[in-house]
């Protein structure tokens, strides 16, 4: 299932160990700039930073990533169809029929969903940096950093936690409804239905003895814990100064290349 | 799907959604601080919604869909805490299956987990004394759902007017193709999520309890 290999690879890639700060700047710097530029060029340059540090840096797997991007890439297409379909009214390119009905390619059309769908992949390849180098755990100490709710951050933190148990179970328990083979549609439904109340049940019974557990190590409304790194080490000046860098010379291509068309 | 909104929109709909968030952070503290063995519940709730969202839903025309469970939820929890809980689920969607994105985070919020979650509760208020438990169960979950895609094509619309005939247009444009391939998903999801409340009272009566929704548990025995 992909998001235990997302996981594993969030674990174990080679920039698991920078400094979770600095990859959030960059993912999301990077990200904010592609999605505000109005032209093909920066996305497509993104995309290609992205799947460069991906691909040499992190040294993920290129099949595990391509499989990743499979998604974007099939929504951009789509995207870019519709918008050249139904965008844009006084530049027609090329029509053509079908059932007797005509459709119009249109320039500004295909413009705006080139820019769409390249923004979407890159976009894309942008969060898949992040979720890929980055486990969820590291990302709590971000998210503590921003000032979220510690409410929200523990809850979080166990959701993270209980996600992998009911996988498991609800894996086993969907296996175990298709091995008595295939059914109509109604039976499906029905089955789909005894499948989530049941797990919803189990995940019950699971809360109550958590939170039996928690209550004899003397649990109050708090999970109070030991915080075992270093206590607030500096962020790195120079890659975070090497990062600015990079993004700057990119904002600065995004406005060079404002409104930039293909055709 | 990442980068598909343009930065203007990504701000307006974080912005939009953070009140809701806001409060209902406020109420979650609330329930937790008074019933303080609510938050493990809470929590193990949260990853239920997260692995059945990653569960497929049998679909008519063959294609697969996830629920998005936001009626159920709202139903059990209130939409104010199933706002919150889904704002924790999505971000997980996005960093664990690769599904939305950080930038698409704030829309997918305000149309998920508010609008989705708010009409379902409304229906379900609406309703309860009304009609059966099952159908308004099965209101509830479809409506919400079929809210949920209404603001998308909204907010997709917003983001994109057509050259003539502006938002009004393309709303009508993309709602088209919503109503199309969702209305049918909308159904199969309120008849889930009315089977799954069936399978529950069966199985253990005192679900609602559990949750200190003590006033629905009645109004439902009755």
């Amino acid at each position: 299932m992909i998001h235990q290999t997302i996981d594993i690879i969030a674990h174990t890639n080679r920039l698991r160990h920078i400094d979770t700060r600095l990859k959030v700047i960059f993912a999301v710097t990077t990200l904010l700039i592609t999605i505000a530029s109005t032209s093909p060029i920066p996305p497509l340059l993104a995309f290609v930073i992205a799947t460069i540090l991906i691909l040499f840096a992190a040294k993920i797997n290129p099949g595990t990533y391509f499989f990743l991007l499979l998604t974007p890439l099939f929504f951009g297409l789509v995207s870019l169809l519709m918008m050249s379909l139904f965008f844009g009214y006084d530049s027609p390119l090329y029509s053509f029929e079908i059932l007797s009905h005509t459709f119009v390619l249109q320039k500004e059309g295909i413009n705006m969903g080139l820019l769409l769908g390249t923004r979407t992949v890159a976009g894309s390849a942008c969060l898949f940096f992040l979720a890929l180098t980055t486990p969820m755990t590291e990302l709590f100490t971000g998210l503590k950093w921003l000032r979220i709710p510690d409410v929200v951050i523990e809850l979080a933190m166990i959701i993270y936690r209980y996600i992998f148990v009911f996988l498991e179970e609800a894996q086993r328990m969907w296996l175990a409804s298709r091995m008595r083979g295939e059914t109509d549609f109604r039976t499906k439904i029905e089955v789909f239905s005894m499948l989530a109340s049941t797990l919803f049940l189990r995940t019950i019974h699971q809360g109550e003895k958590l939170f039996v557990a928690m209550n004899s190590r003397c649990y109050d409304g708090e999970t109070n814990s030991l915080c075992y790194r270093e206590k607030n080490p500096g962020i790195n000046i120079t890659s975070l100064f090497a990062i600015l860098l990079f993004e700057f010379a990119f904002i600065y291509v995004t406005i060079k290349t404002q409104n930039m068309a293909f055709i | 799907m990442e980068g598909f909104l343009p930065l203007t929109w990504v701000i307006f709909w974080y912005a939009a959604s953070a009140p809701f968030i806001v409060y209902g952070v406020w109420r979650l503290k609330k329930i937790i601080r008074e019933y303080p063995e609510s938050k493990p519940m809470l929590a193990v709730a949260g990853a239920f919604a997260f692995v059945l969202s990653s569960l497929k839903i049998p679909s008519v025309t063959g294609s697969c869909s996830h629920p998005t469970g936001t009626g159920f939820g709202a139903i059990i929890f209130g939409p104010a805490v199933t706002s919150v809980m889904s704002v924790i689920v999505l971000l997980y969607q996005a960093l664990l299956l690769a599904h939305g994105g950080i930038t698409t985070l704030g829309a997918n919020i305000f149309s998920m987990g508010i609008v989705g979650p708010f009409a379902a509760y409304l229906v379900y208020k609406v309703l309860r004394n009304i009609a059966g438990f099952n159908i308004t169960v099965f209101a509830a979950a479809a409506l919400g759902d079929m809210a949920t895609y209404v603001t998308t094509s909204v907010q997709l619309a917003l983001a994109f007017p057509a050259p003539v005939g502006g938002v009004l247009r393309s709303f009508i444009g993309f709602s088209g193709i919503f109503a199309v391939t969702q209305l049918p998903l909308a159904i199969i999801e309120g008849l889930v999520t009315m089977l799954l409340f069936t399978y529950l009272f069966e199985l253990k009566p005192d679900v609602f309890r559990i949750f200190h929704i003590e006033d629905k548990a009645t109004s439902m025995e009755a």
